[in-house]
């Protein structure tokens, strides 16, 4: 092959390469910008992943949704959309969840974890939340061991545009995860 | 190599054999000059072989300093170092590319470190933006953005990453319960190349190397990708894919003697098949298929099931073709393994009517047979390596039944012994009969 056609080539795929990324960053700055806040309850246990670094994941109390779903329908691995409202005390809560997309309520594009008897298992587009090497482990550790033996809360921040969600920040004992973590070390 | 090696020697020999008036001057530098000490010499692999590990080590070295998830940088200056390493080695490409750079070395590295790049970047914007753990997706995305770096610089280093990749993906993502039927467009990706790596010289170490990447990964991704609806599927599948490769191999072969490594589907498709064969000799696969001993499943995926069947089409299809041509090509040796899946086959239709052990008696008579013959060949043809293959044929068939049973230790210690004399005395005798040989 000639070489300037191969160098034509080279650069369409250097576009195409620098698109790709480029592509995730956008639609995310634009949900973190435009996005409706949600609060969701949650968990955090600390893993890791040999590409991304430490993170800790977190289990959501709204990943269970209870009722009747018919499980020929709401298979494993599908993607399903859940309606969110928030409760009395402001955290997300889902009341719903459709197979099709919905028009006019704010939602959360999921896939189906599993089907129980009386529940549905959901899997939320935020399952994890990405620390410092360092200080992922000492949060996990922190969060499950309170010298006074006090049950803390942690909630996600997200935003959420067009069943697109992105998480914002974690606040735990109502601090970011950082700042909670500084302060308790001190 | 051999004969380099041998041509080294006789050069080392030729002022000896001058000095002591065995050969005229002359006549010692005609020779020096009709036998030349080849400059392909171990210099540029080496150079090949750093300039790889260079690129690796740095490439996940990146990878790894951006996992270590620098939060002090803030949001908008992490997007920008992210794309950094994917900007530093398109550049690096680019140059290479508009060079036109013909050293193996450049292109290979750059390839390398090119699609490593691509890995950090993706990687680190997942981190930023706290993406969902989807790591099938991860891998898949960066696969597809990395294969054309293989067309682009000719590069067999990236391929063997794309085939690792694609395979691995299949794994993560059939273990999140999807389905990977895509694996086989996505490898078809890389046949255009591999098309062309393997033809002008099947025998170069590039073509050897493009072979060994594409015979292994496919060989694991048959046992992840098969839908394992019908139960004992995977023995014809397997016993085909196999066996098929060492007939190919066999057609395909030169009559030059050369290393081993330079006949992947050869190599690769006699050992694997006598591995399937003394696997099967036992009961455990064959009772597995058994009716008795499973309960029907209802849940048939009808996409899995015709992606099997397409699957045992194309297989039988190839094992057919080779077997066709290798009788036509009058190769009766290669029949020994050869006929390896229509005798799994059977198996299976007896263990399919509830006779296992019937099925289990079948291999174990086959596998006897083909240790046996392996055994004769290599006597027949002075070959100490078919020979020795043979014997540990034989013997791994003849210990295995062995401990199943409950001989006494006595025995057992006798057998050990008269196996291990027999294996000595064999290779005493034909090593003698080789030296023999002109």
């Amino acid at each position: 092959m000639n070489r300037v056609v191969i160098f034509v080539l080279f650069v369409a795929l250097c576009f195409l390469q620098l698109g790709v990324p480029a592509s995730m960053i956008y639609k995310r700055e634009t949900t973190l910008q435009q996005g409706e806040l949600f609060k969701f309850k949650t968990i955090p246990v600390d893993p890791y992943d040999a590409f991304r670094g430490r993170y800790v994941a977190l289990n959501y109390e709204e990943s269970t949704v209870n009722g009747y779903w018919p499980a020929d329908q709401y298979r494993r691995g599908r993607i399903a959309y859940a309606i969110l409202e928030r409760n009395a005390e402001g955290y997300a809560q889902i009341v719903d969840v459709h197979l099709a997309r919905p028009d006019n309520q704010v939602f959360l594009e999921v896939r189906i974890r599993f089907v129980q008897v009386n529940s549905l298992s959901l899997s939320l587009p935020f399952d994890r939340y990405y620390m410092d090497e360092f200080e992922a482990p000492l949060a996990e550790r922190a969060f499950a061991w309170q010298p006074d033996g006090r049950q803390l809360s942690a909630y996600a921040i997200t935003r959420v545009h067009n069943g697109f969600g992105v998480i914002e920040e974690l606040i735990v004992d109502e601090q970011p995860i950082r700042e909670w973590l500084i302060s308790r070390v001190r | 190599m051999k004969q380099n090696k041998s041509i080294q020697w006789l050069h080392d020999q030729l002022p000896t054999l001058v000095a002591n008036g065995v050969l005229s001057a002359e006549a010692g530098e005609a020779l020096r000059r009709h036998y030349p000490i080849e400059s392909r010499s171990g210099m540029p692999l080496a150079f090949l072989f750093f300039g790889l590990l260079g690129a690796l080590l740095i490439g996940a070295g990146i990878i790894l300093l951006l996992a270590h998830n620098w939060h002090e940088l803030g949001r908008p200056m992490r997007t920008a170092v992210s794309l950094a390493p994917l900007l530093l080695a398109q550049i690096i490409t680019g140059w290479v590319l508009w060079r036109a750079e013909s050293s193996t070395t450049w292109r290979e590295s750059a390839a390398v470190f090119h699609s490593l790049a691509i890995a950090a970047s993706i990687a680190m914007i997942a981190q930023t933006y706290h993406m969902p753990g989807s790591f099938d997706s991860f891998l898949l995305t960066w696969m597809l953005l990395s294969l054309p770096l293989v067309y682009l610089l000719n590069a067999v280093a990236p391929l063997m990453i794309y085939l690792v990749g694609i395979t691995a993906w299949a794994a993560v993502h059939r273990g999140m319960g999807g389905d990977t039927l895509l694996y086989w467009p996505l490898a078809a990706l890389a046949v255009p190349f591999v098309w062309r790596a393997v033809r002008p010289d099947s025998y170069s170490p590039r073509s050897a190397l493009v072979q060994w990447s594409l015979i292994i990964t496919a060989s694991f991704a048959l046992g992840i990708v098969m839908g394992h609806q019908l139960p004992g599927l995977w023995i014809p599948l397997y016993a085909s894919l196999f066996s098929g490769l060492y007939l190919a191999g066999g057609l395909t072969a030169s009559t030059a003697e050369r290393s081993d490594w330079l006949h992947p589907a050869r190599v690769f498709g006699a050992a694997t098949t006598l591995v399937l064969l003394f696997v099967l000799t036992w009961e455990w696969p064959w009772a597995g298929v058994d009716p008795v001993n499973r309960g029907w499943r209802g849940d048939v995926s009808t996409a899995a099931a015709w992606g099997d069947g397409i699957l045992a089409m194309v297989l039988l299809g190839f094992l057919t073709t080779m077997l066709t041509r290798s009788i036509r090509g009058r190769r009766t040796s290669d029949m020994l393994l050869g006929v390896a899946a229509p005798v799994a086959l059977c198996g299976l239709a007896l263990a399919m009517a509830s006779q296992s052990l019937l099925a289990t008696l079948l291999m174990n008579l086959y596998l006897l047979v083909v240790g046996i013959g392996l055994v004769l060949k290599g006597v027949r043809e002075v070959r100490l390596g078919v020979f020795n293959t043979g014997m540990a044929v034989f013997s791994a068939l003849v210990l295995a039944r062995f401990f199943d049973s409950d001989f006494s230790f006595i025995a057992k210690g006798l057998v050990f012994i008269t196996l291990g004399v027999a294996f000595l005395a064999c290779n005493i005798l034909l090593a003698r009969r080789k030296e023999r040989q002109p």
